[in-house]
């Protein structure tokens, strides 16, 4: 038996004494981290956070308090606190203490790298390996987080461990011709850094001849990052049932409506061999599969209980433990085309390559516009090749534009990190896309 | 529990000295937090927290290792983890640290936020009725009308002790609030905020800072502005003149000076994610021309009620003002004893938190006062907007070029505010361009604080506090409308 196994039998002994029902919610988040900028180590850190949710309900009322302890007289107080709380809230329900659950889920497999220098080691050789004049600067992040749900009425346990290496460089030249790659992995014998080093440095490369465009309309590639980061937020405040009935979503009033090109699906499914995550949600609800858009028509959003029990449809287990955002579909996968990348820029003339958008405003999340900047490995097609790169433009549309005037979807998809977890996203290939100069 | 907590701290650096590292600190953090939270007229949320961090800092041959834990039973095998990391860098060529400044030892130094009424001390009644009566106050002028209201209070104890002998301990509060007044039709959705943007606005205060906000009275103006706003036309797009307000330009000056000018983001240490500077290290003895003449830019942390403010920093060095920019021209950029310009160490060393390693980081950065009065600068413009209150931004990755959005703009005709607004409100620019556009800004009497509690930087993401104070300034030929 470890020391949490140890210090949790301990809580569990403590909360039994309360009448009141207690649900406790401990987060651990475990990160080492390696920093390089120059081409050179810049510092090594070890992060080790804890957060503890101790909830207190009575009579449909609930009050919570949040401490970073497992030392129980912290409990203790934790509780006394919410309980002293509990007479100024108002009804809602909140009590998870309805369906007796117990799920135990353990990916661990990266966190054997965490203590020793296999990760170093492969940054020093993909480093090593740049052509000359060629510098990177990123981090390395191998990290472990353990969820655990429990309640003194012993109805449910939940306890889920997950390891995930999340990576990110870029290479730039002292002309600041540069090119940026991420990538996330569960499993050890997807980590190859200088695979993805070699990414970077041959959108460095292609970036070094720059041309300047000028505002309008451009048919662009989007990479699936470029793609993720934006359907990302988007989806962040978009695609929860509660932004929607708020009427605050660019999906209010589209049930059931064609708003996209019918090629265009997305799920959410934590349970595809593509993407990885806890299979139950903040509130301890187990994950559904959920079609958001298939063939271009909006059907389903994600929910957390409140939002639920509100549209009165079945929770889908999206809860992220903030009741302003209600659900967050944070294993997102949009189907795949049959070209592949290579053949689809090879039949492009004339067309804008975005392999990054920094710093997304939006702008308008009714009508779904947003704002970013291209960075970091934009290029020009010329007669089906990348042959130049491109300087200072900014990318302002909205995702009905996005997903409407699509021309291509690639065969090839890639797993990409999001606020949370992983989409498994394709590159799309866009007519009709306005860019400005800046 | 530990019994002789500073004893095992002595032990700690002691034990890390007879392994020979060139530094080691180790930072305590104890954060105490409250947040009230009231939507439509009834209490939604209270969150309290309460959080105890340590993180220990080590430097072994010019390399950084840092560790940092929840727990005071883990204290030296953090130390031991942080010795590590750092003794591994060596064996990697790692980026070799020089601290500017040897002098920071034997300092014992004691801060404490100035406040008058304790926020943790006033009745909880007593905050939710205020939040209540205040979006009453929406509701009554206008019932379409969603209102949203917050309180957050802060309490945070913060101790460095380092193997120069060095134990400092400060004592930090800060108070914040909200208001929100929100017209949500199908096809339209509109929000006027106060007294600042819609995250609220932050004060090293205690609850004065609340009870001086006279809520009440501004709900209701916040609630006409939304009904006015709600009929208005979209802003037209064009080049203007505009006169823009306070709260926009603090955010002006905290993403296209504040960031521009952090020293690790020149180097580029930060390159692979939150972005670097388009400025260069030089440029400050180049005197870089940045801004007109008007343009005075003062990074202060001994600011009264800034949430920058401190005694000293987290690399134990004291809290020193300098200019930035001195009539437009770059004078100074922030720095560190870790990260140094000319081994002259700067103040501006900081981490939020135990949990996270210290930055380069803003304090509180102003904009200076210039002398005109807001009905000077409005007279002189024949047509413009007067840009109201921050909403949103994007800027490039070395802040060259932005784009902000802001919840109003008032209609400026032949030098006077003509009564009619716009909404959806978009401008943007290139930076120096736009700050060497700046053609006046308005007097002392008009400077006002806006604090962010929210600023990210660093991978993984880590968030710090600072301040921004101005007073509203005119730019010439800005463009508006969405590009």
């Amino acid at each position: 038996m470890n020391n949490l196994q140890i210090k949790l039998e301990k809580i569990q002994g403590l909360i039994q004494d309360y009448e009141k029902q207690i649900e406790l919610k401990i987060f651990s988040d475990k990160n080492k981290v390696i920093r390089f900028s120059e081409s050179k180590i810049q510092k090594s850190q070890y992060i080790d956070k804890l957060e503890v949710e101790v909830t207190v309900l009575q009579d449909s009322k609930y009050a919570t308090v949040y401490i970073n302890s497992l030392e129980l007289n912290e409990i203790s107080k934790a509780i006394d606190t919410a309980e002293e709380k509990l007479k100024f809230m108002s009804k809602k329900y909140k009590s998870n203490l309805d369906v007796y659950k117990s799920i135990v889920y353990v990916n661990n497999e990266i966190e054997k790298i965490m203590e020793n220098n296999f990760i170093e080691n492969q940054i020093q050789t993909s480093i090593q390996s740049l052509s000359d004049g060629y510098f990177a600067s990123g981090t390395v992040n191998i990290n472990k987080k353990i969820e655990i749900v429990l309640n003194n009425k012993n109805l449910y346990i939940l306890h889920g461990e997950l390891s995930k290496l999340i990576f990110n460089t870029i290479v730039y030249d002292k002309y600041n011709n540069s090119g940026y790659v991420e990538f996330i992995t569960d499993k050890i014998k997807e980590v190859n850094l200088k695979q993805q080093f070699n990414i970077a440095l041959y959108k460095a490369i292609k970036s070094k001849k720059k041309i300047q465009l000028k505002t309008g309309k451009y048919t662009v590639i989007l990479d699936p990052l470029a793609l993720s980061d934006i359907i990302n937020i988007l989806s962040y405040y978009g695609f929860s049932a509660k932004s929607i009935c708020d009427k605050k979503s660019f999906l209010y009033e589209k049930h059931n409506k064609k708003i996209f090109d019918e090629r265009i699906t997305i799920i959410d499914d934590i349970y595809n061999e593509n993407v990885f995550g806890f299979p139950f949600d903040f509130e301890g609800e187990k994950k559904q599969k959920v079609e958001i858009i298939k063939g271009g028509i909006f059907f389903n959003a994600v929910y957390d209980k409140n939002s639920s029990i509100k549209d009165n449809i079945k929770n889908t287990g999206h809860s992220i433990n903030d009741s302003d955002v209600g659900g967050y579909a944070c294993n997102l996968i949009i189907n795949n085309g049959d070209k592949s990348i290579k053949k689809i820029i090879r039949q492009s003339d004339n067309v804008v390559f975005i392999s990054r958008v920094h710093y997304i405003d939006i702008i308008n999340l009714k009508d779904g516009v947003f704002s970013a900047s291209l960075e970091n490995g934009s290029f020009y097609i010329k007669e089906g090749k990348i042959s130049f790169g491109i300087d200072n433009l900014r990318i302002t549309d909205s995702i009905f534009n996005l997903l409407n005037f699509l021309e291509e979807i690639s065969e090839e998809r890639c797993k990409v990190p999001n606020f949370l977890n992983v989409n498994y996203f394709p590159y799309i290939k866009v007519k009709n896309i306005q860019l400005y100069e800046i | 529990m530990i019994v002789n907590y500073k004893q095992l701290i002595k032990k700690v650096i002691n034990n890390l000295n007879k392994n020979n590292v060139d530094y080691a600190d180790i930072r305590i953090t104890e954060t105490i937090e409250e947040y009230i939270l009231c939507k439509n007229c009834k209490l939604e949320d209270i969150k309290n927290s309460k959080k105890k961090e340590i993180g220990i800092r080590v430097i072994k041959n010019g390399n950084l290792g840092f560790a940092c834990t929840y727990s005071e039973e883990k204290i030296e095998e953090t130390a031991l983890k942080a010795f590590n990391l750092a003794e591994r860098c060596n064996t990697l060529s790692g980026n070799k640290i020089r601290l500017a400044t040897n002098n920071i030892s034997y300092i014992e130094g004691n801060y404490k936020t100035p406040i008058k009424i304790d926020p943790f001390k006033v009745d909880m009644k007593e905050k939710i009725k205020l939040l209540l009566e205040a979006q009453n106050k929406i509701r009554e002028y206008n019932n379409n009308c969603e209102s949203e209201g917050f309180m957050k209070f802060r309490k945070q104890k913060k101790e460095l002790y380092n193997n120069r002998d060095t134990y400092i301990k400060q004592e930090f509060y800060e108070a914040g609030c909200g208001l929100r007044a929100i017209i949500n039709s199908n096809n339209d959705i509109q929000l006027r905020s106060y007294p600042y943007s819609s995250n609220g606005n932050f004060s090293a205060k205690g609850y004065e800072y609340i009870l001086d906000l006279n809520l009440i009275e501004n709900a209701e103006i916040i609630a006409k502005e939304v009904t006015k706003l709600i009929y208005a036309e979209d802003c037209p797009k064009g080049i203007y003149d505009v006169l823009i307000d306070s709260s926009q330009v603090a955010m002006l000056i905290h993403e296209t000076i504040g960031h521009t000018v952090e020293l690790d983001r020149i180097r580029g240490f930060e390159s692979d994610y939150t972005g670097g500077s388009f400025l260069k290290e030089e440029d400050v003895k180049k005197a870089f021309k940045f801004a007109s003449n008007c343009v005075n830019v003062i990074s202060d942390p001994t600011l009264q009620y800034g949430l920058g403010t401190f005694l000293y920093d987290d690399d134990g060095i004291k809290a020193n003002k300098f200019l930035i920019l001195e009539n437009g021209i770059l004078k100074n950029l922030i720095s560190s004893n870790f990260v140094s310009n000319n081994n002259i160490s700067g103040c501006g060393s900081r981490a939020d938190c135990g949990n996270d390693i210290p930055l380069v980081r803003m304090s509180n950065v102003n904009l200076l006062p210039g002398d005109f009065t807001k009905e000077d600068i409005i007279r002189d413009i024949k047509y413009g907007l007067y840009l109201h209150t921050y909403k949103s931004c994007s800027i490039d990755f070395n802040r060259e070029n932005f784009q902000f959005s802001c919840e109003i703009a008032y209609e400026i005709r032949n030098g006077q505010l003509t009564g009619r607004v716009f909404k959806n409100v978009v401008y943007g620019g290139k930076t120096i361009k736009f700050w060497k556009s700046c053609k006046g800004i308005c007097n002392n009497e008009y400077f006002e604080l806006y604090g962010i509690d929210n600023c990210g930087k660093g991978n993984p993401i880590q968030v710090i506090h600072c301040t921004h104070g101005s007073s509203p300034a005119k730019f010439k030929g800005i463009k508006v409308g969405m590009f």
